[in-house]
């Protein structure tokens, strides 16, 4: 059962701002989607892998070479003096 | 330190790989300079970007692995570590969680096995410069590869905290795997530490330090949490599990503010990366061209030449230093000498100039040259010392500096005659003092005769012919 | 003079009618932005549209077109591309206000070879905020109305994509198909939509949703068509370590091939939830479809029933992560606050509409700590059982038949507010997905009703060729 304290948690670690009444509507709904999904939690999964990729291929690796790529600051947005400013950061 | 308690701490060590590129773009790995000039949108975080893997930083990981050895795993395995912070723009960290590349290996020091847990690779974040009202950010740092590398909480004090570091930060500069400058933050400490009363088996609960950047606020955080947590204990307070920051200038550690939920990093595989395989064959030829590492070294140094633990030690500390006394011991067979002016001469210089062994202007075969002309005798030490200074200041060679000064020894009997008949005049007090049975002032005859003849005689020439005199 | 239909043919077609010079490259474009400019407005396909940079490519082609019989595939054909892959120096906003102002620096790899075979793009599609949903009715831009007829979807999500094909305001597509995006649409609207293999068309530049998943497509009149784009785009790419490093065969689609072909029907397809209108044409187009083949057999895929709760677990967590990177920090909409914490809330609440927030939410707790076992490790357990079930069905058969969604298209507004609902729409469409196989979705006859049905040819991972070929045999059955 998910309630709505538990989404609010789970909004605060998604740093997605919710409203009182958006946060209570999500609840209901989220709740009938995730009780769908509870179909699968009784299948007999002893044994079976997780599958983690789409295909199973191995990790290719590339030559350290340096490819210098056009300057790139002009498509971050919130810059001064090329840097990207935000809000202080308590430390 | 309390005694009633038993200290307990493991180290993570960071340490920043010395590659070309970036972990997963093909940036130049250098940061410093103008901010945000070495970015992509693979590492700036942009929309639709995918990590490539750089072939370098898997070898430098596995080099380390082998090194400190570990167990290379065949398959490992990427993950997202996921938490909001303004220098992380994807949101993520792509690190090593369930399957890092190696596993189980160990350090000694002092004849101690410090146990590795692993070591995994993973990507820097960028840097911030905060201030009370905003933060600025660079993301030059953005995906520059590390790897961390965990100890078992194996360690007993803070002194062998510290000697662990020395000697990983050896042995990673003896690999070539990082220049582990921790003041530019190529290799970075995070200590975690707790209290157990003496005899006790469960560990207590512990704290974890950061903001690190010598070995000396590695040293005192650690005492100084040693001394905060038993006195919490002495009065019955219960230690909190959290993450402390030093403060370097006040040399206390307070607790990081501005963290107000607790950490959840809801790691799961990273979907962009597939699995690391790496085949024996390429870790055993990683493992072949591993170079001589220090404690095999000092095996050499200390049984083939006969060198004192000291002198192997200060020889050992840098592998150019190292290498420096093998080039050199090639064309002077003379090792002790050879280490002796190593140490003292070379290792003066060095100091006081603040500079490597790499910049030093002598070259191994040059002091080689010297050291043999010392040990033909066709110079004596004091005159051996003056000409290394020349050398130092002209960079010109032992050989040309002799014969324009004339310094090599004289054959000239007629002038030791001259100045030992000079010098028992002038002390006659001396002479006679000798004739009375006080033998041991001789050494000042002989460095009397050494003054009037400019060192141009070896005193052991001189006291021959005092004591044929006398 | 322009003849006012050109848009309105295939792509061999045209490039026949070049290469023969019966036409102009500008013939085309004009064609087609004239009927962009008569339909869009009503449709709302396009987020931006480049005019001006597809008549000059297509006039400077006309100029300096030297050699006819060296066209390339795609030489001034004007493809469309869904607006959550990236073409340099044009808006990419995925449909969201979050990225409503985002300029792409770079070309997505398929954009790029796009470009290399000598596709003009036209402009960028609307689609379901992020490609989360089936309908293209969440987009920040406006829902996209279903040309057939306006007052339905036109399936999503890249509903854009599939609608400015079927009007001709485009004469091929790109989509992304996470789990079903470009089959579901192509059904909706009737035309052709290919989901490739996963890893056989490079996803660098393709904004991602859920990684593991995420496929970009192409849609077109015919499943010939699509060929010839995924032709263009598909290849081993160094930036996206998840492509197939195997040679990229050039397909051309032959529909006599299937006479040697085993077709598979899952029994477990015609089964409570499937539209009876929709059984009936399918059940047709394969009795139809066996005198051209013989084998028609039953296969089982016992796991798929699972598909769509295995589906949104996966999807949705990889896109918690995915979209993590939408902070207000770099780029984007910021909305300014005091406090660090703040803005980033604040951004992500206006920057994000209520189903992405949604699948945000589910995903972060289905990765969060006590529950990942439960959720998204137990998810991924299923889909190794559901690639299972496919590759013991495919040593019985060389392609998949089923109906490519089990309900017809809806009426706008008609299930926005039953999300849940809308999920099951991609029971059949997310198994592929999941696979890592190839699937496309044909055209079926109308139903009595007249409502478009999408048949869905599935085939193991790199077995596009066959499930074109089955494909381009339906629609000549439908002819």
């Amino acid at each position: 059962m998910l309630t709505q304290i538990d989404l609010e948690k789970v909004a605060k670690l998604a740093k997605l701002g919710l409203t009182l009444e958006e946060s209570s509507r999500l609840t209901g709904e989220i709740e009938k989607i995730i009780s769908y999904f509870q179909q699968i939690k009784h299948l007999n999964l002893y044994d079976v892998t997780p599958m983690t990729h789409a295909v199973s291929i191995v990790l290719p690796l590339r030559y350290d070479e340096i490819r210098p790529t056009k300057c790139l600051v002009e498509y971050l947005s919130y810059k001064k003096f090329n840097y990207i400013f935000v809000p202080a950061v308590l430390e | 330190m309390n005694s009633k308690y038993e200290v307990i701490i493991g180290l993570e060590v960071h340490v920043q790989l010395k590659t070309r590129t970036k972990l997963f773009c093909a940036c130049p790995a250098e940061f410093g300079g103008q901010p945000n000039t070495n970015i992509c949108p693979i590492c700036s975080g942009l929309p639709g970007v995918l990590p490539t893997m750089n072939q370098h930083a898997v070898d430098l990981a596995i080099k380390a692995g082998l090194a400190l050895n570990c167990q290379i795993s065949e398959k490992s395995s990427f993950a997202r570590k996921h938490y909001f912070y303004p220098d992380l723009p994807k949101g993520y960290q792509i690190t090593q969680y369930k399957e890092p590349l190696a596993i189980n290996g160990f350090v000694e020091i002092d004849g101690l096995k410090i146990s590795i847990r692993r070591i995994h690779l993973e990507e820097d974040s960028g840097k911030s410069i905060h201030s009370p009202t905003e933060s600025l950010i660079d993301f030059n740092r953005c995906g520059v590869p590390l790897i961390e590398i965990v100890t078992e909480p194996e360690i007993r004090s803070p002194d062998q905290a510290v000697k662990y570091l020395q000697t990983l930060r050896q042995i990673m500069r003896y690999l070539d795997v990082s220049d582990c400058e921790m003041e530019k933050a190529h290799f970075r400490c995070e200590p975690n530490i707790s209290l157990r009363p003496i005899g006790q088996k469960q560990f207590g609960v512990r704290t974890e330090l950061k903001n690190l950047n010598s070995l000396n606020s590695v040293h005192q955080a650690l005492e100084f949490e040693i001394n905060r947590q038993s006195k919490i204990l002495d009065t019955g307070g219960v230690i909190v599990q959290e993450t402390l920051f030093w403060d370097e200038q006040n040399r206390v550690a307070g607790t990081m503010r501005g963290k107000e939920e607790s950490e959840d990093y809801r790691y799961f595989p990273e979907p962009d990366l597939p699995v690391l395989v790496l085949n024996r064959e390429n870790i055993d030829n990683i493992k072949n061209t591993l170079p001589l590492l220090p404690w095999q070294r000092k095996k050499i140094l200390k049984e083939k030449y006969n060198l004192s633990e000291n002198i192997v030690n200060i020889i050992l500390e840098t592998k150019e230093f190292a290498d420096y006394f093998v080039e050199t011991i090639k064309l002077c067979d003379d090792a002790k000498l050879v280490a002796n002016w190593l140490v003292t001469e070379v290792k003066a210089v060095l100091n006081d100039k603040s500079i490597s062994i790499n910049e030093f202007n002598i070259i191994p075969k040059e002091l080689a040259n010297l050291l043999n002309l010392l040990r033909a005798q066709k110079i004596t030490g004091t005159v051996a010392k003056e000409i290394f200074t020349d050398m130092v200041l002209t960079n010109k060679t032992a050989t040309e500096i002799v014969n324009e000064k004339g310094l090599f020894l004289s054959n000239d009997d007629s002038l030791l005659i001259k100045s030992i008949d000079e010098v028992l005049t002038e002390n006659a007090d001396i002479v006679a003092k000798y004739k009375s049975g006080k033998t041991s002032v001789i050494s000042f005859l002989i460095g009397a005769v050494l003054q009037k003849t400019h060192g141009k005689l070896t005193p052991q020439k001189i006291k021959d012919k005092i004591l044929e005199k006398l | 003079m322009i003849n006012p239909d050109l848009c309105d043919l295939t792509i061999s077609v045209l490039h026949n009618k070049i290469k023969n010079r019966e036409i102009k490259f500008s013939d085309i474009i004009f064609s087609v932005i004239k009927r962009v400019k008569s339909e869009d407005q009503k449709i709302n396909g396009y987020i931006s549209i480049f005019e001006e940079d597809a008549i000059n490519q297509a006039v400077d082609l006309d100029k300096t077109i030297k050699n006819f019989e060296q066209l390339k595939p795609l030489s001034g054909i004007p493809i469309a591309v869904k607006d959550n892959i990236c073409v340099k120096d044009k808006l990419t906003t995925c449909g969201s206000k979050i990225l409503a102002n985002f300029i792409s620096p770079y070309d997505a790899t398929a954009v790029a070879k796009l470009k290399v075979a000598g596709a003009i793009i036209i402009g960028k599609t609307n689609l379901d905020e992020f490609a989360m949903g089936s309908s293209t009715e969440t987009s920040y831009f406006g829902p996209t109305s279903n040309p057939i007829d306006n007052r339905y979807v036109p399936g999503g999500s890249s509903g854009g994509s599939a609608a400015v094909v079927k009007y001709s305001g485009a004469i091929g597509a790109l989509g992304s198909d996470t789990g079903g995006s470009v089959r579901h649409p192509a059904a909706f609207c009737g035309v052709a939509g290919l989901k490739p293999t996963y890893g056989r068309v490079s996803r660098y530049g393709l904004v991602a949703f859920a990684s593991s998943l995420d496929c970009v497509g192409a849609l077109g009149k015919t499943a010939e068509d699509t060929a010839i784009i995924f032709n263009a785009i598909a290849g081993y790419d160094e930036m996206d370590a998840t492509t197939i490093n195997t040679p990229v065969k050039n397909i051309s689609v032959d529909s006599n091939a299937i006479k040697k072909y085993t077709i598979g029907i899952p029994k477990e397809v015609f089964a409570e939830g499937l539209d009876g209108r929709i059984a009936k044409v399918i059940e047709d187009t394969i009795n139809n479809l066996r005198k051209r083949c013989r084998n028609v057999k039953e296969v089982s895929l016992p796991n798929t029933k699972y598909a769509v709760a295995t589906y949104y677990l996966i999807c949705m967590a990889e896109a918690s992560s995915n979209l993590a990177r939408y902070d207000g920090v770099k780029y984007g909409l910021r909305v300014s606050s005091s406090e660090l914490k703040d803005l980033y809330a604040q951004t992500r609440d206006e920057g994000f509409n209520t189903e992405v927030k949604r699948r945000i939410l589910i995903g972060t707790y289905g990765l969060s700590k006590g529950y990942y076992d439960e959720y998204y490790g137990t998810a991924q357990k299923v889909r190794n059982l559901i690639k299972q079930d496919f590759d013991q069905a495919f040593k019985d058969c060389d392609v998949i038949i089923t109906p490519t969604t089990p309900v017809l298209p809806f009426k706008l507004g008609e299930q926005i507010s039953d999300p849940l609902a809308m999920y099951l729409g991609d029971i059949f469409t997310t198994p592929a997905n999941l696979a890592g196989i190839t699937a496309i979705s044909v055209p079926a006859p109308l139903t009595i009703d007249n409502f478009p049905v999408g048949i869905q040819i599935t085939g193991p991972a790199l077995g596009e060729e066959q499930i074109l070929n089955t494909a381009k045999a339906i629609e000549e059955i439908n002819e």
